[in-house]
């Protein structure tokens, strides 16, 4: 009964999850709990995944008890919160919404008819995550023997460890290294981030606006390949985009609880993957090119995500973990630099043209450069702005990764080019919906102002 | 809408017989098959890394030995090897030099 294990397991991150949104304050009452009800599972699945990550490094296991723990506190902490306040009422589903539900279920049950029988054969989710997590659940910790040991190095020790050591709870929970059953976490990521997205624009946009993104988002042919692969470039675009997304919604409401869910995400994709310092760096940086006037909590936010990240990087400095791929330093190598320039562009260039063919990610980022283009021109310029700034930092530092790596470049982007961009694209699509119903409404109603939000700075 | 609707057309099409082929293809894997997956994929012999991992107790050091082969884009053919070792043992520990050696030979 090891999927009764998996499926036991999540069923307690989504109960976390649940209690954590009254403390985030998205929830302060139980009605409003019930509306933001998507958004629990994915809160779960990371806070979960950053304790075991941190507990790892000082030699605690994460299994059944902890997450049995974490659950019981976080329910009980959410309960206390919410005494007293207003229940939910009954509200029969719409019929967009219902046709939603189905349409996304079929396409998942199909999904998981084939990740329950997918074989681990791919290079880096094998020799990298499934590696790092089997030692964390052997050794029951992030045991140097291995995590830094010297004939471990090609498993890019430096990566963290926020994606093993969910694999690690899971064969806890499984009793089992159980490297086929494994694939369905990674699918589940993916059924967490999509109700994450729902719960954050179901009062923003128009619901069947909203709902053909959301499938569209999760038909995308590179949504299954690359989650199937157990790889964590798509575990960290699916984080990552639901906190560009609650970002995205605080540039324009100024609500508290947005930014606390865009910090807690942003700490699951600086723990889960490298590149992940370089999209939270950049959404940082956009969010505060759009709302610089609310410079206080955006700085509150980052200093969260830098003590949450903190430890894994006292662990790196003390084992001395360094990326065997490329180092920043090397920015500064002029002799190295002069020599690759013309690679950057060339980066630039064949990333792009990853980012737009239809059939890896359909037409998602397409789409979302026009409404960014569109939005610009019209008036809802914040978050316009804020995708703008984050997008295009992300991509000229993904090609500048290529600029100052040793590898040969044109091996080294044709193996990695397809699965880098799935941050830019997914992060993209999840502000999609919300740049359109931006627009929608300012042409609609061209001098009514937007929200508090949106008049600052 | 009409865009994602577009969008949402280009995926079923291109990505749902995929789908099915790839379940066809996966679920009649046997549970061999799938344990040497990765190894397979890699056009790496099962044998003796199934008869030295029999062998092996948790945390106990060993060390490969193996030629260094042809050289891929990254690492060579000995270095694959080696990281497949380091999977395929846990949790056996790997390390430079090791009473217990697990000798690997191209065919």
């Amino acid at each position: 009964m090891r999927i009764a294990g998996l499926l036991g397991a999540n069923a307690l991150m989504l109960v976390t999850g649940l209690g954590l949104l009254p403390l985030l304050g998205a929830a302060r009452s139980w009605r409003a709990l019930v509306a933001r009800l998507g958004l629990a599972y994915l809160c779960g699945i990371v806070l979960a995944g950053l304790i075991a990550a941190n507990l790892a490094l000082v030699r605690v296991s994460f299994g059944w008890l902890g997450l049995a723990v974490l659950t019981l506190v976080s329910a009980l902490a959410g309960v206390w919160r919410l005494r007293g306040t207003d229940l939910p009422e009954w509200r029969a589903p719409s019929w967009t919404g219902l046709a939603g539900v189905a349409t996304l279920a079929a396409l998942l049950v199909e999904y998981g008819r084939a990740f329950a029988v997918a074989p681990l054969d791919r290079y880096d989710a094998w020799a990298i995550w499934a590696l790092k997590g089997r030692a964390l659940y052997s050794f029951g910790w992030a045991d140097p023997a291995v995590l830094a040991g010297h004939e471990y190095r090609f498993a890019n020790l430096d990566y963290p460890l926020m994606l093993p050591s969910l694999e690690a709870v899971d064969f806890r929970s499984m009793g089992a290294f159980d490297t086929r059953l494994l694939h369905l976490q990674f699918l589940l990521f993916l059924v967490a981030a999509l109700s994450a997205l729902y719960a954050l624009e179901r009062d923003r946009v128009p619901r069947l606006l909203l709902w053909t993104s959301l499938v569209a988002v999760a038909v995308a042919p590179a949504m299954f390949d690359q989650l199937l692969t157990a790889y964590a470039d798509v575990p960290l675009a699916l984080v990552l985009a639901v906190g560009i997304c609650a970002a995205g919604r605080w540039l324009l409401t100024n609500e508290r609880w947005t930014l606390a869910v865009a910090a807690l995400c942003f700490a699951g994709a600086l723990l889960t993957k490298n590149e992940g310092l370089l999209f939270v760096a950049a959404a940082f940086l956009g969010l505060l090119a759009a709302a610089y006037g609310r410079w206080r909590a955006l700085i509150l936010a980052a200093a969260a995500d830098v003590l949450l990240f903190l430890p894994w990087k006292v662990y790196g400095w003390i084992y001395d973990l360094h990326d065997i791929n490329y180092s920043l330093a090397d920015s500064f190598d002029l002799g190295h630099i002069s020599g690759r320039l013309g690679v950057g562009r060339i980066a630039f260039g064949t990333l792009g043209e990853e980012m737009v063919g239809p059939l890896q990610w359909g037409l998602l980022f397409p789409l979302f450069g026009l409404l960014v283009i569109v939005a610009l021109a019209t008036r809802p310029r914040a978050l316009a702005l804020y995708a703008t700034v984050w997008a295009l930092l992300s991509w000229l530092g993904l090609s500048w990764i290529y600029v100052i790596s040793h590898y040969e470049y044109s091996s080294y982007l044709d193996s990695t080019k397809d699965r880098v961009i799935a941050s830019i694209v997914l992060g993209g699509a999840a502000l999609t919906p919300l740049l359109a119903a931006e627009i929608w409404t300012t042409v609609r109603a061209p001098g009514r102002p937007r929200s508090a939000g949106e008049r600052t700075p | 809408m009409a865009g994602f609707a577009a969008s949402i057309a280009i995926g079923a099409v291109e990505l749902l017989p995929r789908v099915e082929d790839g379940i066809a293809r996966d679920s009649k894997l046997t549970a061999a098959q799938r344990r040497h997956a990765a190894g397979d994929r890699l056009g790496l012999d099962p044998v003796p890394f199934d008869a030295f991992r029999a062998t092996l107790r948790p945390r106990e050091r060993y060390a490969v030995d193996v030629p260094s082969g042809v050289k891929g884009p990254f690492i060579t053919r000995g270095e694959v090897v080696r990281a497949y070792s380091a999977f395929y043992f846990l949790p056996a520990i790997q390390v430079r030099k090791a009473g217990r050696v697990f000798h690997y030979r191209f065919p």
